[in-house]
């Protein structure tokens, strides 16, 4: 009776999440584009006229992913070569600790040291895989722990190690590194802060200029549409890459017992810490005129970074109950997944669009004028990312594991919480992690759905750039770090505790 | 109950916990400004000036008057326009009471709109005419210039333009930075052009910067960077971008070039009563402070150094007034919706 009382109640907190962040906004979406009446001609030219820049931006995503994924190949081997990373948490820390800043700080940590005349399209590539190599390291390198390694070690029993790797090791990791790969394409086709801080116009940059400058949402809608078909495209390709793949599930149980061998992990880790971690926000550190000048700084916007980062943590713990929620919801965790991910493909600036359709509106006004309709930007932005975490985490489990619970009576709901959570939690805490650094750079949703309360601390950075305000800009960069340092331990604990559980 | 309950309840717990922590602290630290909420908010603002000097200008406000102020910047992104469309959103259900902006056309456009409560601040009764509407709908103060921005070190054998439209001829546009034109003071300035030279000389003008490969950023600060970084020798910009650059220790020197009548672009900030605002009278009050002497003047002395619109306070603070262009800013906010269009069609894409 409790268990089917808390299922409820779980099913019911994640379907309401789901309704504020993902379907009212849309259809209010669609709604205001009815209303708006003929879809003006600007809009809709915008579609085909704008076709070269979001080429660019394609292009320009793709590099970076590429570049990413090859830098991520050196830690990829650390984390295969630990056996499983909860076995050396301070490794986990350093191979995770560039994606703990937020965009925004890391752009502004490389934009002193990377050489003046250096390209911007080049220097946003780059910084983009220095921050981002962590999501491709830990899932291929998690892949190759639970199946990768065992299939190979099986393979070479048969045949020659190169012909093992290339026939029977890259088909098991197939999935994961597509599922990477279109991850750091989502990522980087919407991200705001690297581009701008590196002087370019993109895709991103160009649609929040329309979605506010327009009357019109349409005008806003049209040319986001041929980066949402683009990532559609993808996700549709790795959803077939998916099903074909042949997991190997039980090979989890083989890997974990397997000892690690560990020779040189501890120097790659340090190496990818010095160079994507130490060396920007050193860079950062050696700009502060003084430490008086943190003190000024928090004086001043310590109610922004506070609420920024309440915000944040807030928003992360909605996504984590979202999908949650819809992982109990069944059959039904599909659609919603596609809605989710269909919403957190589309551009910021569409997101704070349909927000504002959607609460501006009778008695939800309430929301609009206060800090829960920043939180619900987040999670309409970054829900796709709490969901992921949580599927991650019921589908990486020993499955004769969970047919054992199931056969002694355990629910769906107990599988999940005391099995496969039980056994994942740490993944659950990397996409929380990740959703509040993401959340607290996030600039374009929170352009156009501004409260009152306090200013997103990402905004008032950009406005220090702006200004020229260099003390401020490395004060509150250097503010923001120093607030994610508690979540390094925390993350360092989790990994500790779940291996000696 | 057992244990697996146990173990679910206490992660919900935990969820919630952190869930409610972060909401908890956004709140409390929230409640530090006020909001439309509390009994205590009287006044929202929305407003694009310096969010710096703002700030100090809006706390001096409130310790004088009592009234508190929950405001609403601009962002960088999206610059005024950005609040300008979200003044349009909420026409049904205005949320704001005063529009104070850092540029004239749009605040313009919207009086013409009816979004504004026509008010005739007493504070304002020393500013000249042609800063105040004639319907009472907005009062501005506070000019700033649009300017180029050069090293004149690093100009090599570029030579140094002397009106606005050898920007876009071929061997000066490869040097030139610009903010894209839909925002901010730009779309203002290229507005002027199309008010000053026409249509067909306007569209040639954004021809020439796009054909002759001039680079386009996001923001004024954005072109000035470019000259600091050697991506350009020139940038378009404003007065208050160049003085804070300079502060920062760059080399950069400023110059006013001519619209084609032997001035540049002037534009002044401008404040506006939004009708439908939840309390006039303390908006009155704020519209008051901010077109007042005393505010103009700090903003001379700010970072931004406009120069003020009152005759004596140019005296008094031994600050002359720019060439300035003799386009009517009735003309230019006329020139805005099809500069813009030009503008989409031209250089966004």
């Amino acid at each position: 009776m409790t268990a089917r009382l808390a299922t409820f109640a779980l099913r019911t907190i994640g379907v309401a999440i789901f309704a504020a962040a993902i379907a009212w906004p849309m259809i209010a979406l669609i709604g205001r584009v009815i209303t708006d009446g003929r879809a003006p001609a600007d809009g809709l030219t915008a579609l085909t006229s704008h076709l070269p820049l979001h080429l660019y931006t394609l292009g320009l995503a793709v590099s970076a992913t590429v570049l990413c994924m090859i830098l991520a190949l050196p830690a990829a081997i650390a984390v295969g070569q630990t056996g499983r990373i909860a076995r050396r948490p301070w490794v986990a820390i350093l191979l995770t600790a560039p994606l703990l800043c937020p965009p925004v700080v890391y752009a502004f940590g490389w934009e002193r040291i990377l050489p003046i005349g250096m390209s911007p399209w080049l220097r946003c590539v780059v910084v983009w895989a220095l921050w981002a190599w962590p999501i491709p390291a830990l899932l291929v390198g998690g892949a190759w722990v639970r199946t990768g390694r065992a299939a190979y070690e099986a393979a070479v029993l048969v045949t020659a190690p190169t012909k093992a790797f290339i026939f029977v090791v890259l088909p098991v990791l197939a999935p994961h590194v597509a599922l990477s790969g279109l991850i750091l394409l989502v990522i980087f086709l919407h991200e705001y802060c690297v581009p701008h801080a590196c002087g370019m116009v993109v895709s991103a940059t160009a649609i929040l200029g329309w979605a506010s400058d327009s009357r019109y949402v349409i005008d806003a809608i049209a040319p986001a549409l041929p980066t949402l078909f683009a990532i559609v495209a993808g996700l549709a390709l790795v959803g077939v890459i998916w099903r074909r793949s042949a997991q190997a599930e039980n090979a989890a149980a083989c890997a974990i017992n397997k000892p690690a061998a560990a020779r040189g992990v501890f120097a790659i880790a340090i190496g990818c810490f010095v160079v994507s971690f130490v060396v920007p926000i050193g860079g950062l550190l050696t700009k502060l005129s003084g430490f008086s000048k943190i003190i000024v700084g928090l004086e001043r916007y310590g109610v922004d970074i506070l609420s920024s980062l309440g915000v944040a943590l807030f928003a992360a713990a909605m996504t984590i109950a979202l999908g949650v929620g819809v992982v109990l919801c069944g059959r039904l965790a599909t659609l919603a997944l596609a809605a989710t991910l269909v919403v957190g493909a589309l551009p910021g600036a569409v997101v704070g669009v349909a927000l504002i359709a959607g609460y501006n509106y009778g008695f939800l006004t309430a929301v609009y004028d206060h800090w829960p309709i920043v939180a619900i930007s987040h999670v309409a932005r970054y829900g796709w990312v709490g969901l992921i975490a949580v599927m991650l985490a019921a589908r990486t489990t020993n499955s004769e594991l969970t047919a054992q619970a199931e056969t002694d009576g355990a629910g769906r709901l107990s599988v999940l919480a005391f099995v496969q959570f039980g056994l994942n939690w740490p993944t659950l805490l990397c996409g929380f992690g990740f959703v509040v650094v993401l959340s607290l750079a996030e600039v374009s949703a929170s352009t156009l759905v501004r409260v009152p309360d306090f200013n997103p601390i990402a905004q008032v950075i950009f406005e220090k750039f702006h200004r020229f305000e260099d003390d401020m800009l490395v004060t509150l960069s250097l503010c923001l770090i120093a607030a994610t340092i508690p979540a390094a331990g925390v993350l360092a604990w989790a990994f500790r505790h779940r291996d000696e559980g | 109950m057992n244990r697996i309950h146990i173990r679910l309840a206490v992660s919900v717990a935990w969820l919630a916990t952190i869930g409610l922590g972060g909401a908890s602290v956004a709140r409390l630290a929230g409640c530090k400004r006020a909001n439309p909420g509390d009994e205590s908010a009287s006044v929202r603002l929305y407003y694009s000036v310096d969010e710096g000097f703002a700030r100090a200008v809006l706390e001096r406000f409130t310790s004088e008057t009592g009234i508190k102020i929950a405001a609403i910047p601009d962002s960088e992104a999206g610059k005024t326009t950005g609040l300008v469309n979200r003044i349009r959103a909420e026409a049904n259900r205005p949320h704001a009471d005063v529009f104070w902006s850092s540029e004239l056309f749009n605040t313009m456009l919207l009086a013409r709109e009816g979004m504004f409560e026509p008010y005739d601040p007493p504070t304002a009764a020393d500013v000249p005419a042609r800063f105040k509407d004639e319907g009472r709908r907005w009062t501005a103060t506070a000019l700033r210039g649009r300017v180029i921005a050069f090293d004149p070190s690093r100009m090599g054998d570029t030579p140094i333009p002397t009106t606005w439209e050898q920007l876009a001829e071929a061997d000066i546009a490869p040097h030139v930075a610009f903010a894209n034109p839909l925002f901010g003071t730009t779309r203002g300035h290229v507005a002027a052009m199309f008010a000053a030279w026409g249509k067909e000389r306007g569209r040639a003008f954004l021809t020439g910067l796009r054909g002759n490969g001039a680079l386009m950023v996001d923001g004024n600060s954005a072109a000035v960077r470019a000259v600091i970084a050697g991506r350009a020798k020139i940038a378009m910009t404003d007065t208050d971008d160049v003085w804070v650059a300079q502060g920062s220790g760059a080399t950069l020197t400023a110059r006013y070039l001519d619209m084609g009548d032997g001035g540049t672009l002037l534009i002044p900030c401008s404040v506006a009563l939004i009708k439908g605002g939840s309390n006039a009278a303390a908006a009155r009050k704020l519209v008051d402070y901010l077109v007042s002497a005393d505010v103009e003047r700090a903003l001379a002395l700010s970072d931004s150094r406009n120069v003020p619109v009152r005759e004596p306070l140019r005296r008094e603070l031994e600050v002359s007034l720019p060439p300035a262009t003799s386009i009517p800013f009735d003309e230019i906010a006329d020139a805005m919706d099809e500069s813009a269009a030009a503008v989409r069609e031209i250089l966004i894409r």
